[in-house]
């Protein structure tokens, strides 16, 4: 589905990330975790095409997209949940689910958002509310959900549980493995590093821009603990 | 079926703000020849700031060149209009193809703002792709280069002579049923998906092109379509005028129009349609007291009211609500019980503005 090669994103004539190589296989959900400044939302922004590589390959579905803006790459099927969500707070929550359909044509957009306010009942009832007036926990599944307007065939997650109360933190990483449970493809980038290898089928730990290591169980992660950020502190457990 | 329920929720929008300056229109010959005339303009202003809120409002990207359509809409609806022989003594040197050329008034309107349209289009090419404060300063750029081609294009404009004798067609039902119509199409164009993007875009450019919106391709759309409206409200303007010169549609009008959209609030429709309403009547009172303060107490009470609105109330007096019938209900209701318990949460401080939509507009 996704596969990144050598990847190099500069900002300026700072290397923000020195060549990183990773895949995401169809359904899978891989993890990408590491401490703030290892170059997670850098490398996520450059998959999105928020960002343009400075060099290597970006590879969606066997097809070279470096380079794309982004509304081309969520064209091909990529939908990124942003960090921090940047919600539409002008908009409604029923405008903002709309507008994550805008680059479909099928005439299922109405019923799709019927599902979403299924889905999450909070959307439904706030449905002609301003975005901007839901909490953060609300707002974030509002996030997703517009993502999800778009039928991506990779989602793409920054960060979603960043800044949110811990009942919140729950639902979210409840609200991921359903949506691996329904086989879609996910790159999760967070900071909660143990509850993400937990989750993940793979995770790869980022430090300083490179790649550290690939983690496939608790285990690996304790390791990199030791070995990178001295203690657990950096990568965090438990929020 | 929340679709449909949606539709007539939001629908009501346009119509009250219709019936609003419908109401107002309608009282106004009570007022004789002069207040008459002074709803006619307020109607006008009403079609030109909606005009510009359909781009500045919507994107929210400010423009101080939108002038120049309305005054290419005065200038191509005046000279389809002139009969043929009058053109023929006022301007001999006319390019036959216009020299030729006698609409009838409802059509020569939309003509212009078609006209008026392709000057946006043609513009909007380089303009577009730019970020969102070189746009608003290279607009005003296109206003200053659209001034002094009217300004010194002698065989077309007059140049700076007044074109004269340009029908009156604009009478107040004309000028209400324009103001209606630019409100609904207007509307229609916010709800619409083109719209909803350009609306997102407003708020984060980054996001919106994340989600697939192509920020610069909306802005586009925007800038062609509040072309055509302000060409069309340009040409009424003309024949309400009757007698014109290029310097009816610059500085002067750019400030007004956008004091008025600032007033209003440029984030709603509803602020986009009171805001001239209000200084119309702000207008009137000023106008009184000049006859004791001299003359310049209009243009100073009007950028007052500007600088007031900017730092008490940034987002304009509707602060990106719309006017519903749920919002009046609110109104009366506070005024009777103002102060109420149950309201303090999400009243506004003052009775003349709609309030923000609550979460569900249910219990208070």
């Amino acid at each position: 589905m996704l596969r990144v090669d050598s990847l190099e994103v500069r900002y300026g004539r700072l290397v923000a990330v020195h060549g990183i190589s990773l895949e995401v296989g169809d359904g899978e959900c891989v993890g990408l975790i590491g401490p703030n400044g290892a170059g997670k939302t850098t490398t996520l922004s450059a998959i999105a095409g928020v960002l343009s590589p400075a060099s290597g390959t970006i590879e969606i579905g066997g097809e070279s997209v470096g380079g794309e803006p982004p509304e081309a790459i969520v064209r091909r099927g990529v939908s990124l949940v942003p960090e921090g969500r940047r919600i539409f707070t002008t908009l409604t929550v029923e405008e903002n689910l709309r507008i994550g359909s805008s680059t479909r044509k099928d005439g299922e957009v109405d019923a799709d958002i019927d599902r979403m306010m299924e889905r999450f009942p909070v959307l439904r009832r706030y449905a002609a509310t301003h975005a901007g007036k839901l909490s953060g926990g609300e707002q974030q599944q509002l996030a997703i959900a517009r993502a999800l307007m778009s039928r991506p065939r990779l989602l793409l997650l920054d960060e979603p549980s960043l800044g949110l109360a811990p009942l919140m933190v729950d639902l979210v990483f409840e609200l991921v493995a359903q949506l691996r449970e329904e086989g879609i493809t996910m790159l999760l980038v967070e900071q909660n590093g143990r509850r993400t290898v937990d989750l993940a089928d793979r995770t790869y730990v980022l430090a300083g821009g490179r790649i550290a290591m690939v983690a496939t169980g608790v285990k690996d992660l304790e390791e990199v603990e030791r070995a990178y950020f001295g203690g657990d502190a950096a990568v965090g457990t438990e929020a | 079926m929340a679709r449909v329920g949606g539709f007539a929720r939001q629908v009501q929008t346009p119509v009250l703000l219709a019936a609003l300056v419908a109401v107002i229109t309608l009282l106004a010959p009570l007022g004789g020849l002069a207040m008459e005339n002074r709803a006619m303009v307020m109607l006008l202003n009403v079609s030109i700031v909606v005009g510009l809120y359909s781009f500045a409002g919507l994107s929210g990207v400010l423009s101080f060149g939108h002038m120049s359509f309305m005054s290419i809409g005065a200038y191509a609806g005046a000279l389809i209009t002139i009969p043929i022989v009058a053109k023929g003594a006022l301007l001999p040197n006319l390019p036959t193809f216009i020299a030729h050329a006698e609409f009838s008034y409802p059509l020569a309107f939309l003509i212009a703002g078609g006209v008026a349209a392709l000057a946006a289009l043609i513009i909007s090419l380089p303009v577009a792709r730019l970020p969102a404060l070189a746009l608003s300063l290279a607009m005003f750029a296109v206003l200053v280069i659209a001034y002094q081609v009217e300004s010194n294009w002698n065989s077309v404009t007059r140049g700076r002579q007044a074109l004269l004798g340009v029908p009156t067609n604009t009478t107040l039902g004309v000028a209400l049923v324009l103001a209606a119509l630019t409100i609904f199409f207007v509307f229609a164009y916010q709800e619409s998906r083109f719209g909803l993007r350009l609306r997102a875009s407003r708020e984060n450019e980054l996001a919106a092109a994340a989600i697939g919106v192509n920020v610069v391709r909306e802005r586009r759309i925007a800038l062609v379509l509040s072309g055509f409206v302000i060409g069309v409200a340009g040409a009424a303007y003309g024949q309400y005028l009757g007698v014109f010169t290029p310097n009816n549609f610059y500085l002067e009008l750019t400030f007004l129009t956008i004091a008025m959209l600032v007033i209003g609030g440029s984030l709603s429709l509803t602020g986009a349609v009171i805001g001239p309403v209000l200084v119309a009547f702000l207008t009137y009172f000023l106008q009184q007291g000049e006859t004791v303060t001299g003359p310049g107490l209009q243009q100073i009470g009007l950028a007052l009211a500007m600088l007031l609105v900017l730092i008490f109330r940034p987002l304009g007096l509707t602060m990106g609500s719309e006017l519903k019938l749920s919002s009046l209900r609110a109104l009366s209701f506070s005024g009777l019980r103002r102060r109420g318990a149950s309201q303090a949460a999400n009243t506004s401080s003052s009775s003349s503005e709609p309030e923000p939509r609550t979460a569900e507009g249910g219990p208070r």
